[in-house]
């Protein structure tokens, strides 16, 4: 019969070397950053810094709106790079690197 | 999967921190089987983003009834593994006649190519519809129905035998290409001897 882990052997298992993500946030920030500019985005950081905030907190964009009280049109423009961190509204500046 | 699939650019921070030690893993087993033993930490790093990259790229292709995602996307990340061994074996191969051209642009990988190919002809040709409607009853998954037309279309241009061929290309052994061969054609041939919906297919080589 096999014993089903429990919460504590789950977290253990998930501080294992081999469970991290060989890859660092910052570099995947890079990455969509550089695959964001060729579009012609003036602002493509901010855009990824966007992203990388509301991808960390696994909601859709109308639901981070709201949790961030923000506009849904504003995060929209904030993600398509369309905006630089300085028009960012202030809930949503705060949360992003500057 | 779900996410990406919908084309949510999000999603691939929440993949590369989640599910970043399984792309690598697949990552890491795919080089092996290339003969590729051990990698530098920083191509590791870029080779699992181009594998994120790729998989926001083409989600949009998985189809919730079809492969299971983790197993969809393992293939999608072989392939991106594949380019990247596969442009470093170029660049040894004739350095010189190169070393004064533009780099070429990536090419995307052959099941890859071959998929979106597929998928421009199912919205173009109602037979070809026709076909990847009686794959979905005959629950043969994309990727399997992809393998089955790359083998006929191997065996087509005379290749004596596809299934080392594909194995290759798909990075599995000539004995599984062959099983997969074989049960997705027996799953198809069964549906539309049996659905009268795919009656018309009965002519086709690839149910023959």
């Amino acid at each position: 019969m096999t014993a089903v882990p429990d919460e504590a052997a789950l977290a253990a298992r998930r501080r294992h070397p081999c469970m991290r993500t060989p890859v660092g946030s910052a570099a995947v920030r890079r990455r969509v950053a550089g695959a964001i500019a060729p579009l012609g985005a003036p602002h493509p950081e901010v855009a990824a810094s966007v992203l990388a905030v509301r991808g960390a907190s696994g909601l859709t964009p109308d639901a981070f709106a709201r949790r961030a009280g923000v506009d849904p049109e504003v995060l929209c423009r904030a993600e398509a790079g369309e905006i630089s961190r300085d028009q960012l509204p202030g809930a949503l500046r705060r949360m992003v690197p500057a | 999967m779900a996410r990406l699939a919908t084309g949510d650019t999000a999603a691939i921070f929440a993949l590369a921190e989640h599910h970043g030690h399984r792309v690598a893993g697949v990552v890491r087993r795919q080089l092996r089987s290339c003969g590729v033993e051990g990698i530098h930490p920083e191509d590791l790093q870029s080779l699992v983003l181009d594998a994120c990259m790729e998989l926001h790229a083409v989600a949009g292709a998985w189809r919730p009834g079809g492969a299971l995602p983790w197993w969809w996307a393992e293939g999608r990340i072989r392939g991106v593994v594949n380019r990247f061994v596969g442009v470093h074996a170029d660049a040894l191969d004739d350095h010189g006649a190169h070393a004064e051209r533009e780099p070429d642009p990536a090419a995307p990988s052959a099941e890859h190519s071959l998929a979106a190919a597929f998928a421009r002809l199912v919205a173009e040709d109602p037979r070809v519809r026709l076909v990847a409607e009686a794959a979905r009853a005959a629950k043969v998954d994309d990727v399997a129905l992809v393998c089955l037309l790359d083998y006929q279309i191997q065996q087509g241009q005379g290749d004596p035998s596809p299934a080392h061929t594909l194995a290759e290309r798909y990075g599995t052994t000539p004995d599984a290409m062959r099983q997969r061969i074989c049960r997705g054609r027996r799953r198809l041939r069964q549906v539309v001897a049996t659905d009268p919906r795919f009656a018309a297919l009965s002519e086709l080589e690839l149910v023959a």
